[in-house]
């Protein structure tokens, strides 16, 4: 029976040892749009793409590349950098519900609109009122919401492909 | 996060707030209360709607809002962020993907931080959430985070950090602050006391008209509208829930300042960071290394267990004894690279 070493284990989100993976057991993918390659190298062939919180099964990692781990998923085999999974997983977002508020995947989060949110219509109040911009203090409050909101904008303009490619600089290689 | 508030200097002033707020004597307040036209059982249904409020489950839609205003202290505070803002209408700014960006040093440098930051916060347990990396123009060593995904470093840390690893296992320390949900402890006593100073300002105590002296008649009566309407939803959004925000958020970041987060929310935060280090491709040791190099005067991320105490725990964690750091992963750990900082932060110079 396959079990994880520890950098593995660490790297899977069950640092100290208090759990280890066993063949077959279920993991969880994090990162978007997550390649599942045909052999462990980043030139394979894809075999399908995940989103965060889609579920695998796990069977080990590749004895040559152990960075890359074998999954069964959708009925089929594939490898998968061994980052882009977790054995928890991710949390369910808490959006406001008529009644008060209904916990959603990852997935469902990602697709409601509450996910692309900059700052809100509140903070954006709270920010330019005019109690707020009395004093000397520099920047103005007004001045930081027009910094933070062009910040949020850079932030959400970066591409899964941006994503990416900085993970393949870090790895060294990977897609 | 002290450091802050010698930045501040008048933020005390311009807030006008303290924390652990006393009312007083009840029974004297619910005489008083009788006088000012206010009932016992008024008074005490409120106190009850205070203690509901600060019961309920925080959603995003209520973390993005509060930790929005959180972040805007934090920036101005800070010195303002390192970014050049285009020269639009505010209106066009709320619209993050048709925001043109000028593609200064200053604006490459926030690129950077977030392609480092989103990257690490990808692998997080909230791999979805709309992750924001700023740099604030301050000298310090610093780092700190806000509700709903927002992560700021100073430019003091980046001229600081030697390698993209240590930078990205800050980045990581305070993703995992977010991801904790670790300010909401001290949110949700911030919303009750808060909300029970305007119940008790509305039944006439003297004491809560005190510690609410800072904000005017008008804003207080919006407050006890608020409070009135409450009805068991809280949506601080909407403009009628303007002056509890506005309460709520001064209050939360004037107790941050006081107080920072607790030593084993911080110990969680480097254990879950060097997780999150490691799953993104970085060596481990890049951040044990910068918290071993910081000084251990309390100056530097100040309301921190002292960095000696992060590094022997961190150390267990990666099942090192402390002689020989990290040498029960040595084997696979140090093939993982430490990685050379990118020249975009020639601009924090």
């Amino acid at each position: 029976m396959r079990r994880l070493g520890p950098w593995g284990l660490l790297a899977l989100g069950v640092a100290g040892g208090a759990l280890a993976l066993t063949a077959g057991d279920k993991v969880y993918v994090r990162a978007r749009d997550t390649q599942v390659l045909k052999k462990a190298s980043p030139t394979a062939d894809t075999v399908a793409k995940l989103q965060p919180g889609d579920v695998v099964v796990w069977r080990g990692a590749d004895k040559d590349q152990p960075q890359w781990h074998r999954v069964d998923v959708q009925g089929q085999v594939g490898f998968v950098w061994f980052s882009n999974l977790s054995a928890k997983p991710p949390d369910k977002e808490l959006l406001t519900a008529p009644k008060g508020s209904r916990p959603v995947d990852p997935q469902a989060f990602a697709s409601s609109g509450a996910a692309g949110k900059a700052l809100t219509e509140g903070a954006i109040r709270y920010g330019t009122q005019d109690e707020k911009n009395k004093g000397d203090l520099k920047p103005s409050m007004h001045d930081a919401v027009r910094q933070t909101l062009t910040v949020e904008a850079i932030a959400q303009q970066r591409s899964v492909a941006e994503l990416q490619s900085q993970a393949a600089r870090v790895q060294g290689g990977t897609p | 996060m002290r450091w802050l508030l010698l930045l501040a200097g008048g933020l005390a002033a311009a807030c006008g707030v303290v924390s652990g707020i006393s009312h007083g004597n009840v029974s004297e307040t619910i005489a008083g209360a009788t006088s000012t036209g206010v009932n016992a059982a008024t008074l005490v249904n409120d106190l009850n709607k205070c203690d509901q409020m600060g019961a309920l489950a925080i959603t995003f839609d209520e973390e993005r809002t509060i930790g929005g205003t959180v972040a805007l202290n934090w920036v101005q505070l800070g010195g303002g962020l390192l970014v050049d803002v285009p020269a639009i209408p505010d209106a066009s700014l709320k619209t993050p993907a048709q925001v043109p960006i000028a593609p200064t040093p200053r604006n490459q440098l926030t690129v950077y931080l977030n392609v480092v930051g989103k990257n690490v916060a990808q692998r997080s347990s909230r791999p979805t959430l709309q992750w924001t990396f700023g740099v604030v123009d301050s000298p310090t060593v610093n780092a700190f985070s806000a509700p709903g995904g927002y992560v700021f470093v100073t430019r003091g840390l980046l001229l600081k950090v030697n390698n993209e690893a240590e930078l990205a296992g800050v980045l990581a320390h305070e993703v995992a602050h977010v991801t904790h949900k670790d300010a909401f402890v001290i949110y949700r006593q911030t919303k009750i006391d808060r909300c029970k100073s305007v119940a008790y300002t509305k039944a006439g105590s003297k004491e809560a008209g005190t510690a609410l002296r800072s904000y005017g008649p008008g804003f207080i009566q919006q407050a006890i509208r608020a409070l009135d309407a409450f009805n068991g939803v809280l949506d601080l959004d909407s403009v009628a829930n303007q002056a509890l925000l506005t309460l709520f958020s001064d209050e939360l970041v004037h107790r941050y300042f006081e107080s920072g987060l607790g030593r084993d929310q911080e110990l969680a935060a480097d254990a879950a960071g060097l997780e999150l280090t490691v799953a993104a491709g970085y060596s481990p040791r890049g951040f044990v290394g910068f918290v071993g190099a910081l000084p251990n005067d309390g100056k530097a991320f100040a309301h921190h267990p002292p960095p000696r105490d992060r590094v022997v725990a961190m150390n267990l964690l990666l099942g090192g004894n402390g002689l020989e750091p990290l040498s029960a992963l040595a084997v696979d750990t140090s093939k993982l690279p430490l990685v050379p900082l990118g020249n975009q932060l020639a601009a924090a110079r």
